[in-house]
């Protein structure tokens, strides 16, 4: 993996926790966790694109975690 | 049976040839089945929260005057402090605040015309000595409310001010600029008998104390949910935990087998996938939907 796509996601994942320590709006939290998700669906099609390993296994297996992640999320936001 | 355990744990959390090189955890058949788990605990919250008793809301709630008495009462004693007793009185008058803040729509200790919060005190008989407010808004666990006022430093002052000696507590349904919400004012106060003794007029007969007393009853009541039988928000997110919990624990195995045969690939894959439920688990812990004032 090339270093800059390395700063793209580590970065964006401390800039999402940093702002979820600074953000008071519980809605806008909910929202910044939902970016994250968004955010690691498309920088994972991304780089399997250019490095030529997209398959409908790997989609699958992003789709499922991100899936995994949404609804942990769900269960948890509305049980807090 | 301890061996055929250790045969499970490997084949479900080890990469190896028996499980085509990936836990099988991991295996797309395996999060299929997390997500089915998943949107079924979503759907079952879903449904047993739409036919709860909370129609405004369409959440649950687990606040009671009384858990809330108890746990501020358990913050002062671990301060060595005197617990406070429950005053009707500031239940009433905490209940008015709760009514007018829906009524004239405002989240603030003061009304939009300056209407401060002592005016409640007053309104209710409660004359006082020292006096104090903490307002807290969409939570739904009595728990959660005090664990949030502790950590604000003003809130915690007023849980730990020593010259309290009585509170009381609403806990109040309504739509509060647009969404519905449960609102929790806390009152707290010392009395000042001597002024209290000098505002009753001769010729006026004072309010019967067991009709405000009814009062507030009523009002504690309708705040209270009884608990089901089987607690489904609590069973579902600690389904939802353990699931996280797995998969975390077998993307780490993964990653750490996976970088010492030197597999750059599926190093990156899992680190991608680690990295997201880092900022998930962040969130988790971090997460507080409710508001303190």
């Amino acid at each position: 993996m090339h270093p800059i796509e390395y700063i793209l996601l580590t970065g964006y994942a401390g800039i999402s926790f940093l702002l979820f320590l600074f953000l008071d709006n519980p809605q806008a939290k909910l929202i910044l966790l939902y970016g994250a998700i968004v955010y690691y669906l498309v920088w994972a099609l991304a780089h399997h694109v250019l490095t030529k390993t997209l398959s409908k296994k790997i989609v699958l297996e992003y789709l499922f975690i991100a899936l995994i992640a949404m609804l942990i999320l769900q269960v948890v936001f509305t049980t807090s | 049976m301890f061996r055929s355990l250790k045969n499970y744990f490997l084949h479900f959390f080890i990469p190896s040839s028996g499980n085509r090189n990936t836990a099988k955890v991991l295996q797309t058949d395996m999060l299929g089945l997390a997500v089915a788990i998943l949107l079924l605990i979503n759907f079952a919250l879903k449904y047993t929260l739409h036919h709860q008793n909370n129609p405004i809301l369409g959440i649950s709630m687990h606040i009671t005057a009384d858990t809330l008495l108890e746990d501020t009462n358990a913050e002062r004693k671990k301060y060595g402090l005197p617990t406070l007793s429950y005053s009707p009185l500031l239940a009433a008058a905490a209940q008015d605040k709760a009514t007018d803040m829906f009524a004239r729509d405002y989240w603030s200790h003061f009304a939009p015309d300056g209407t401060s919060p002592w005016h409640f005190f007053e309104k209710n008989g409660y004359y006082y000595e020292y006096a104090g407010e903490n307002l807290a808004k969409d939570f739904n666990d009595s728990n959660a409310i005090v664990n949030a006022w502790m950590k604000s430093e003003k809130h915690r002052d007023n849980i730990l001010q020593s010259q309290y000696s009585e509170v009381g507590f609403s806990i109040k349904e309504g739509v509060l600029q647009g969404r519905p919400t449960v609102l929790v004012v806390q009152m707290f106060g010392t009395p000042d008998k001597n002024y209290v003794a000098k505002s009753v007029p001769q010729n006026q007969e004072p309010k019967p104390e067991s009709t405000q007393l009814d009062q507030v009853q009523q009002n504690i009541q309708g705040a209270v949910i009884k608990k089901p039988v089987i607690d489904m928000q609590a069973m579902g997110k600690r389904v939802a935990l353990a699931i996280l919990a797995i998969l975390v624990t077998a993307l780490a195995i993964d990653m750490y087998v996976m970088a010492r045969r030197n597999e750059q690939g599926r190093v990156t894959k899992t680190y991608v996938h680690l990295v997201l439920l880092a900022v998930l688990i962040a969130g988790v812990l971090i997460i507080n939907p409710g508001s303190i004032l």
